[in-house]
């Protein structure tokens, strides 16, 4: 199914008078809607939306304490779209409540009768953390109810820093990585220099696009067994009404 | 924080502050070596008011002037990505910012007690969030009125405890009113429960009811309680139809009428219980009223209010929550003309006088600011500020800038001050009276006590040094330039070889300072071609160098290559006779190879910021594919050398097909090219053997 829908993707960039390089959400069905970023029509097409609802970080001078901080907007009733609550986690040190609140919040938020499909963890790992990322994630996994999902947002060069035995290991915890193209609201300059890598990846994985970025897709991912789709990150037009 | 991306339109259904941060970007890199900076840039904060600031961070610097917090920096070990790149304090990133507030301890958190009863998250917006408190209240409520009968208080008790607020619920929760219930208190308490279970529904026309029943309660508990809760459940009633479909705040959606009712309501029981036990979440929940009819001069007056009572208990949220409120609430869509505070009108001034401001349409104008001079007549020192800053980061009229600032002082320098001084060294800089702004810093060191204004003139002074080729001075003993950071990147990348040596003679200098004077000297002169210097140089290593140093007296027997090399001091000695013996050439290149560039020497900085120009030894941008091309070229070399040449330029290429060796963009064509004279040239040797593709 997800492969369908690339190869049609695929075809809309090939044909003619489509701009292939610039990032137009209206030919995408799946997005990230983050704070600060106000729902554009666009989301009515949306078969998958992936919604920031918190940040998880230290308290500022004791690690040994954790905030967990509401972001994104307050739960909508009755999505169609599949959901997924996005977490930016600064910290891997939670405490039972962290893993609570979380999960109380998976249920409320399919209480008001959205499909809510999985959790996604945004953190920068560092190629010194990943290992206690990797744990981290076993626990987040043990503790999640097995209906939902669990999904990570990789950076670009996050995949030549992973060795062929760490993806088989994170696949066995994990069910996709959404690797970004981009930093800030730009699409990174040398972005397809990573794409050879990204594409060997043996787990599933998304590609993150940034509205209005660029991106030219390579045959070669789609032609990757492991591929998912794309995901859009939305932003606000750069100059208001 | 208001990047331009970042206007907010979500909102929570409570009070408690929402925070935005932008977006799905990761952490900063190293802070850039300059105070200088137009356009936002959070992740090179400062610690005066400048427009590239972080919105929060211009109203922290301010609230520290008037007492209400301390800042201070920390750094995480997380923080420091590797450990021979220089990190400068300042500029710093805002994530590393830690406030205090007196009487609360560290941070920062939810001053709310009951933080951590539920399972919300810190800003999760439900009207059931606090339910948990209501409960207790209520208990203690029924417990301590004398009229009612013991079993009542039992029953009573227990429906309310059976109340299990659902606020993302769609339907209704299956409660029933409680039975058994008597007595004329017993009655109100009843009523009370019922609007409560009413409210937590989304019932607001019958919560409304019940409350407004019992407003005339002879029990004090229930008459204050009920007034308060007619206001909240006309609040939630004015927003009921204000969310979009993804939850999305529509403010034109707000029902005004019930806005209106809900403000009265709040006002008149504020009127009748100024001290009462919800007066200060009634004062909160008006600035929510007020955020909702969009009257942003009375929200911005608001917060003013609530940040200058911080300290009488005025607030049931942290001056850091309220920051955050005031940042989502206020300065993510202002209304410029609607806005009275002279705190908010300069850090929304500060925004527009980015490059890159909040609305790039409407760039602000001197007139503009001059149009704001009553609205300033509580504090005209803040208003020339904004003034000397629109001539120093809009129009470029340094000398006027100059003309509004004040002279320094003796006395301490509190935030406003600091910046007002930072502004004069910008200004005497851009009009390049270069001696004057090197008095002024000079004299600004003594005062400059609080948090990150010395590191901040360290590096003002390092860079003005610099400029006017000055750097001798940052090394000389008295030179107040001592943070280790700003030592180091002058070593990298400004000190000459002779400088350099000084340092690493020097047994008042920084140890990490003198590795990266031994790293930096050793490397520039083995890749710079300076071979004789570099054996001299290689006794100036302590006997047991450090990891980073090791690889450059490692003799080559002990080292675990494929290729073999001698020490790097023969290597030397061999080039110093032959430039191009290719063996010696490779081994060079081993040497990034296997230990990689350290010490910042694989790039120089921007040219505007520190070690980014007017440097006494340039590296040469040492790229081991040119050392593999030269002996590629020598037709003459040792064919091991020529073999593992062609064999290491080969593979700079994998496996992606980009150049991972340096900056050259050598094609396809020429890269199969190596690879089959390997091949066709070198059969035998481990290196064609072991090369199966060229990529």
């Amino acid at each position: 199914m997800a492969r369908f829908v690339l190869l049609s993707l695929g075809l809309l960039f090939c044909a003619p008078g489509i701009a292939a390089s610039t990032v137009d959400a209206s030919n995408y069905d799946a997005f990230w809607l983050w704070s600060g970023v106000t729902p554009q029509p666009v989301l009515k097409q949306a078969r998958c939306v992936y919604v920031l609802q918190g940040q998880i970080e230290a308290k500022h001078g004791d690690e040994s304490q954790v905030r967990f901080i509401a972001q994104g907007p307050t739960v909508p009733h009755n999505q169609q779209a599949d959901v997924w609550l996005a977490y930016r986690v600064h910290t891997l040190h939670w405490t039972p409540r962290e893993y609570v609140i979380l999960i109380a919040q998976l249920h409320r938020w399919q209480r008001a009768g959205n499909n809510v499909v999985g959790v996604q963890i945004d953190f920068d790992a560092h190629t010194l953390h990943l290992q206690e990322y990797f744990e981290f994630l076993q626990q987040l996994r043990q503790r999640l109810p097995s209906e939902y999902r669990l999904g990570i947002t990789g950076l670009l060069d996050w995949s030549s820093r992973v060795d062929p035995s760490q993806v088989n290991r994170l696949r066995g915890i994990v069910d996709e990585v959404v690797v970004q193209t981009y930093q800030g609201r730009h699409t990174i300059d040398n972005y397809s220099a990573y794409l050879p890598r990204v594409s060997q990846l043996t787990m599933p994985f998304k590609i993150g696009l940034i509205q209005g970025g660029n991106w030219d897709a390579p045959g070669y991912i789609a032609e990757s067994p492991w591929f998912r789709g794309y995901v859009v990150f939305l932003q606000n037009p750069r100059v208001p009404k | 924080m208001l990047r331009n991306r970042c206007v907010l339109g979500f909102i929570f259904l409570s009070l408690i502050s929402s925070v935005s941060y932008a977006s799905g970007d990761y952490g900063c890199g190293l802070p850039r070596g300059t105070i200088f900076f137009r356009a936002y840039d959070s992740c090179n904060s400062l610690p005066f008011l400048s427009p590239s600031n972080d919105s929060r961070l211009n109203l922290e610097l301010l609230l520290i002037d008037a007492g209400k917090l301390t800042g201070i920096l920390n750094l995480s070990s997380e923080n420091t990505a590797s450990r021979d790149l220089a990190q400068l304090l300042v500029p710093f990133d805002l994530e590393s910012w830690q406030l205090q507030e007196p009487g609360l301890g560290t941070d920062t958190g939810s001053a709310k007690t009951s933080a951590n009863s539920n399972d919300y998250a810190q800003g999760e917006g439900s009207r059931c969030t606090n339910a948990g408190d209501g409960l207790e209240a209520f208990n203690k409520a029924v417990n301590t009125a004398a009229a009612l009968p013991k079993e009542e208080s039992t029953i009573l008790i227990a429906a309310r405890s059976a109340l299990a607020p659902n606020c993302s619920s769609t339907t209704n929760s299956n409660w029933n009113t409680p039975q058994g219930i008597h007595s004329a208190l017993g009655r109100e308490f009843a009523v009370y429960i019922t609007g409560a279970n009413a409210f937590y529904s989304g019932d607001f026309l019958a919560a409304l009811n019940n409350f407004k029943s019992l407003k005339n309660s002879a029990n004090p508990w229930l008459k204050e309680t009920s007034r308060y809760m007619v206001g909240r459940t006309l609040l939630n009633s004015a927003q009921v139809m204000a969310f979009g479909q993804w939850g999305d705040l529509q403010l034109s959606n707000v029902n005004k009428d019930n806005l209106k009712d809900a403000e009265d309501a709040f006002n008149s029981y504020l009127h009748d219980f100024p001290h009462g036990i919800y007066s200060v979440s009634a004062r909160g929940l008006l600035r929510r009223v007020y955020w909702l009819g969009d009257d942003q001069a009375r929200l911005a007056e608001a917060f003013d209010r609530a940040l200058a009572n911080s300290e009488k208990g005025a607030n049931n949220v942290t001056i850091h929550d309220l920051v955050q409120e005031a940042d989502a609430k206020l300065l993510a869509s202002v209304k410029i003309d609607q806005i009275r505070s002279p705190q908010f009108l300069a850090i929304i001034d500060l925004m527009r006088m980015r490059s890159d401001g909040p609305n790039p349409a409407t760039p602000l104008t001197l007139a503009d600011l001059e149009a704001q001079k009553d609205r300033f007549a509580s504090n005209p020192a803040l208003y020339k500020y904004l003034l000397a800053a629109f001539h120093i980061y809009v129009d470029n009229k340094p000398e006027q800038a100059l003309a509004l600032l004040p002279n320094l002082t003796d006395a301490r320098l509190s935030y406003f001050a600091f910046s007002q001084q930072t502004l004069r060294v910008l200004a005497l800089d851009a009009s390049k009276q270069f001696d004057a702004e090197h008095k002024l810093l000079l004299q600004m060191l003594p005062s400059a006590k609080l948090p990150l204004q010395s590191e901040q003139l360290q590096l003002a002074l390092a860079g003005l040094e610099l400029r006017t080729e000055h750097v001798d001075r940052v090394f000389a003993p008295d030179s107040p330039i001592r943070d280790k950071a700003i030592r180091t990147i002058l070593v990298e990348y400004s000190a000459s070889a002779g400088m350099l040596r000084q340092r690493i003679k020097d047994p008042k200098e920084n140890a990490d300072v003198i590795v990266a004077a031994l790293y930096t000297l050793l490397y520039k002169e083995l890749t710079g071609g300076k071979y004789q210097a570099f054996q001299a140089d290689l006794t100036l290593l302590p006997s047991h160098p450090s990891d980073l140093l090791a690889p450059f007296v490692d003799n080559g027997e002990s080292k675990n290559s494929e290729y073999r090399c001698p020490s790097l001091r023969q290597v030397a000695s061999t080039l110093q006779c032959d430039g191009n013996d290719a063996q010696s050439l490779n081994c060079i290149g081993e040497l990034v190879r296997i230990y990689g560039v350290h010490y910042g020497q694989d790039s120089v900085p921007p040219k505007t910021d520190l070690g980014g120009s007017n440097s006494l030894f340039p590296g040469i941008d040492y790229s081991r594919l040119d050392a593999y091309l030269n002996v590629i070229a020598n037709k003459q070399a040792d064919g091991q050398a020529r073999a593992y040449a062609l064999y290491r330029a080969v593979r700079c290429y994998a496996p992606s097909g980009n150049n991972g060796c340096g900056k050259q963009d050598i094609p396809l064509d020429t890269r199969k090219q190596w690879f089959q004279m390997l091949q066709k040239e070198y059969p035998g040797t481990t290196w064609a053997k072991s090369l199966k593709y060229y990529w």
